[in-house]
């Protein structure tokens, strides 16, 4: 059953001229037999007109004036904030990058000299930690060996490590060999 | 003075051809700021009337208006050709103005019922547009134009938009990112609270 509240959605239909014949008949039979939608139709109709009515602004004569000094204003606080950004960041871009050389630099002769020390065949030391029967921890540190390569080196670790087994057999110390650190 | 010469040159040759908004963006794109200018004529007018009719005040319609035209300068290279130009400029002016009303409201210094009264210089209504007996009369308009004030904002700016731009469905849907049945409900809402306090539509 088509409502009042129906018809008025099809009169603002009608205001945007978005209806088609047949229902344009619909809404004129409607509206010949009920005063309330007649009524809201026709004011309807004349709000349109006064909608359309309503005077225009024009805008300011200074509008254009004003406009330009503002874009003016605009491109000169831009070329500020670049020239700030040439008179304080690039100094501190540069202060940057010496930093960041030097810091380079003393990386690369502290490795350089490492590698020095590993042709040198420093001592790298163990320490294995043992856990005896009264679970007090004990430290047996691999003495200082010389190893030409990692290989050798681990070779030589587990050649330690074998006769801190044999201790640890003897001693009846509980097993737990850990390399702590070489 | 050669500058002048080829400004009038430019004129003429815009009054005969009248390129379209895409082709001046593209052109001010390309480094063309007589074309800006021209977009600024163009559109200075239908803005100003939009956000006059949205915020109430004819001063901050201007500096809002002004605003989109600075946006519009500053990020041309924003915009696509996926979009009608129409449609972009609207959107900058739309936020900006939903911007403005929302410094106010934090501001709680301007009421929206008390603005605009000395908003005088009207242009005179075209006679064309044929207006009834009734709207002629000055406080009718002043009367009107404080009823669509009292709007609220979303039903404001879809009948300013439809009613008083002329702009369709489709284009008031893609400047404020709305579904098109959104905006018509909006707009029919707004419309039926308008009617039923414009009292004097029933004499």
């Amino acid at each position: 059953m088509k409502n009042c509240r129906y018809y008025k959605q099809l009169m603002y239909s009608l205001y945007d001229d978005e209806l088609g014949p047949n229902e344009i008949l619909e809404l004129e039979n409607h509206m010949a037999s009920c005063d309330e939608c007649r009524e809201f139709y026709n004011c309807a109709k004349k709000m349109k007109t006064v909608l359309q009515a309503m005077p225009r602004i024009r805008p300011s004569e200074n509008f254009n004036i004003l406009l330009r000094e503002k874009l003016r204003r605009e491109s000169a606080a831009r070329l500020h904030q670049s020239n700030s950004f040439v008179r304080y960041a690039m100094p501190a871009f540069g202060i940057g990058m010496v930093v960041l050389a030097v810091g380079v630099l003393s990386v690369k002769s502290l490795s350089r000299n490492n590698a020095g020390n590993s042709v040198a065949n420093r001592t790298p030391v163990s320490r294995v930690q043992y856990e005896n029967s009264d679970n007090h921890n004990v430290n047996y540190v691999i003495e200082e060996y010389n190893a030409k390569s990692n290989e050798e080196m681990i070779t030589d670790i587990d050649s330690h490590t074998d006769s801190l087994k044999s201790l640890r057999d003897t001693h009846h110390l509980k097993a737990r060999i850990t390399p702590v650190s070489f | 003075m050669l500058h002048k010469q080829k400004n009038k040159q430019q004129e003429e040759g815009e009054t005969a051809i009248k390129p379209d908004d895409e082709e001046l963006i593209e052109r001010f794109q390309n480094g063309d700021v007589y074309a800006f200018d021209l977009i600024v004529q163009r559109y200075k007018e239908p803005l100003i009337n939009f956000i006059y009719y949205y915020l109430g005040n004819r001063l901050d319609a201007e500096d809002v208006v002004q605003e989109t035209f600075i946006r519009l300068y500053k990020k041309k290279d924003m915009y696509r050709k996926i979009a009608k130009f129409s449609t972009w400029i609207y959107t900058i002016a739309s936020n900006l103005a939903k911007t403005e009303l929302r410094k106010r409201k934090r501001r709680r210094t301007l009421s929206l019922s008390k603005i605009g009264y000395d908003d005088k210089d009207f242009e005179i209504p075209d006679e064309e547009l044929k207006p009834d007996s009734i709207v002629e009369n000055e406080m009718k308009f002043d009367f009107i134009k404080k009823e669509i004030d009292k709007l609220p904002d979303r039903f404001k700016e879809v009948v300013v938009l439809r009613d008083m731009e002329q702009l369709s469905y489709e284009e008031i849907s893609d400047i404020l990112h709305i579904p098109i049945g959104t905006v018509k409900s909006r707009v029919n809402r707004g419309r039926k609270r308008l009617q039923s306090n414009l009292t004097f539509l029933k004499e």
